[in-house]
């Protein structure tokens, strides 16, 4: 049988093995030291029980404001107008209302907005934490100085918010999607992180906060990968010169396009399905007294990992097919360092096209749920991307047997060697 | 065939799409990170983490035009030698990534971050590090999918491994840790380039 054949040649490839070795050695390096730890019931009376995101005018309306400022005066803004990050640098005459409402809420004119000489910007930037990693430090920016007269209510606060999201042309930090996370962050009390604790023993099963690290680690590495592995398997009738006695056999291009493509998946995923079972017993392991969902880690690994698989596969046959295999793995590197090194939240950075999601902690529950929607998003897209991609690969496969891709191909890569 | 000739028939043919691969790394670093007014640490952050990877898609493909072993026959029946041709190679591949990291730094530069030879050397490092790691799989597997991957898992193994990988961590400069470590990396890269050679030697006779 076709599907067990290509099976058989994905098991004994060495790109396979790389797979296998880069996968289970994440899961053991990665995942397995801190899925040892417990997580321990909040303790009364400590000092600091991290942040959270709470809607408080007090502390929104004037963080929020200088978030403007400071963008208006650098020249650009952060937006994720369709879901990609953008900067978006607006027209004189735009720029000229932003700085209207900047005038309305604080009452600092255009003029001395232009005139500010000291500014500078501040950033998130990722100092040595001492062990050899990175930690996330804010500089604080150098703005001028900002009061919101009493007279300005909330609600038309966000309705100038609202205003100033459209201007900048949606997906902004001022949209109602994301003001409050990114500008309202309070620090958490006991009681936040009690029912922080209870929400992961009661709705999580503990074993739900387990899988979000689980995928978030594995995630990193099935990001990416597949696209070597389907771009070699796409190549390598090209390499042994099988090509065209395979186009001229009977097979429909789709039975064989997708045969490989499912081989693929299937050799792919089995073994994150396993790392998963393994770490299910291991955390059901360490919770006797707890009632855990031991299908979490499983389930999760499916919504979440299985759509990083197929859209890295179906990339690497399709541009493979199309193209070479270098242009592939070009491509979705490209795509896999923009994900995972742009964004600089490992917790709650979820947007609706975020091909690497990253939850990097047992914790933070709630941020994981705020964003459930975007997560959903994101992964529905990559499945139905990669199965309209595989459409695709279908079509340039038949192509290529009746010999008509092989022309335009060769008018716009010429000799590519891949 | 002569030096000269071997050097242009190969920049031509088997060099040019991964030279252009590679600038265009070049000029996507820029997209991604900051190199406006950097402080000597921040100035490392692009140089180690992603502009390296021009070392990947210049040295792992030195063996790709004999991948196929047809061709591979054909080319050991010439006169010159099938590894004096991949030695050549890699010289110029080496000179390729040294010329790229160079005019990178004199842009930043330029650009007011506060870079020295020390931002050169180091990037370069990490860089013909991370190519020597593709080599070396593509070298002895005789598969450059395999070499690119295995350099690929390496990078992500820094990410999560950080300096448990000793002297072999990428993102030493970035991170604080001491600048000599990048002397070791760029002797180490060089043994492990001539160790596979001597390998491939071996198993050719």
């Amino acid at each position: 049988m076709l599907f067990f054949k290509e099976c058989k040649k994905i098991l004994f490839s060495l790109t396979f093995i790389i797979y296998i070795v880069a996968v289970v050695g994440f899961n053991f390096t990665q995942f397995c030291p801190d899925a040892d730890r417990k997580i321990e019931k909040p303790a009364p009376n400590l000092a600091d029980y991290g942040t959270i995101a709470k809607e408080v005018p007090e502390i929104l309306m004037p963080e929020a404001t200088k978030g403007l400022v400071k963008e208006y005066l650098r020249g650009y803004y952060k937006a994720y107008p369709i879901g990609f990050y953008k900067e978006v640098k607006l027209s004189e005459k735009k720029s000229a209302q932003i700085a209207e409402i900047i005038t309305e809420i604080s009452g600092i004119t255009k003029q001395e907005l232009d005139n500010f000489s000291d500014f500078s910007e501040g950033a998130m930037v990722m100092q040595p934490d001492g062990n050899g990693g990175f930690v996330p430090v804010m500089q604080s920016a150098n703005l001028p100085e900002i009061n919101i007269p009493d007279t300005m209510t909330y609600e038309h606060f966000r309705e100038l918010m609202r205003k100033a999201d459209k201007i900048i042309g949606g997906g902004s930090d001022y949209s109602d999607n994301y003001i409050v996370g990114t500008f309202s962050q309070v620090p958490k009390t006991y009681e936040d992180a009690l029912a922080e604790y209870n929400a992961i023993i009661d709705k999580d099963k503990i074993t739900g906060a387990y899988a979000r690290l689980f995928c978030d680690y594995i995630g990193i590495i099935v990001a990416v990968l597949p696209v070597f592995l389907s771009a070699s398997l796409a190549n390598a009738d090209k390499k042994s010169r099988m090509e065209h006695l395979i186009y001229s056999r009977k097979i429909s291009s789709s039975k064989l396009v997708l045969t490989r493509f499912f081989a693929l998946i299937t050799l792919m995923f089995v073994p994150v399905m396993i790392l998963a079972f393994i770490a299910s017993y291991k955390v059901s392991g360490l919770y006797p007294e707890y009632d855990t969902d031991f299908l979490a880690i499983p389930k999760m690994s499916v919504y979440w990992l299985l759509p990083n698989i197929l859209f890295s596969t179906a990339l690497g046959m399709a541009v493979t097919e199309m193209t070479s295999q270098l242009i592939a793995v070009f491509a979705q590197g490209v795509m896999w360092f923009a994900s995972v090194m742009c964004d600089i939240e490992l917790t709650g950075g979820i947007r609706q096209f975020t091909l690497v999601c990253r939850h990097n902690s047992l914790y933070q529950r709630d941020v994981f749920i705020s964003n459930m929607n975007n997560f959903v998003f994101s992964r529905i897209f990559y499945t139905v991307f990669a199965l309209a991609i595989i459409a695709l690969t279908i079509w340039a496969y038949s192509e290529k047997r009746k010999g008509g891709l092989n022309v335009i191909r060769k008018n716009i890569i010429g000799k590519s060697k891949t | 065939m002569s030096f000269g000739k071997i050097l242009s028939v190969n920049l031509k043919h088997n060099f040019l799409i991964h030279f252009i691969l590679a600038i265009a790394v070049a000029f996507l670093t820029p997209v991604v990170f900051s190199i406006n007014a950097l402080d000597s640490r921040a100035s490392a952050q692009p140089l180690e983490m992603l502009l390296s990877f021009i070392g990947t898609i210049i040295l792992t493909p030195v063996f790709l035009p004999e991948q196929n072993p047809e061709i591979r026959d054909v080319i050991r029946s010439k006169k010159t030698s099938y590894l004096t041709v991949c030695i050549i190679r890699v010289i110029y591949s080496v000179v390729a990534i040294m010329l790229i990291t160079g005019i990178f730094v004199l842009v930043m530069r330029h650009n007011e971050c506060d870079v020295t030879y020390k931002h050169f050397i180091g990037s370069f490092a990490s860089s013909l590090f991370m190519g020597t790691v593709g080599f070396t799989v593509a070298g002895l597997s005789k598969s450059v999918s395999a070499g690119y991957m295995a350099s690929m898992v390496y990078y992500a193994s820094n990410i999560g491994l950080k300096d448990k990988l000793g002297i072999c961590y990428l993102f030493s400069m970035y991170s604080g840790e001491k600048f000599s470590d990048k002397y070791l990396l760029i002797l180490i890269s060089f043994i492990i380039i001539s160790a596979v050679f001597v390998i491939l030697r071996k198993s050719d006779k």
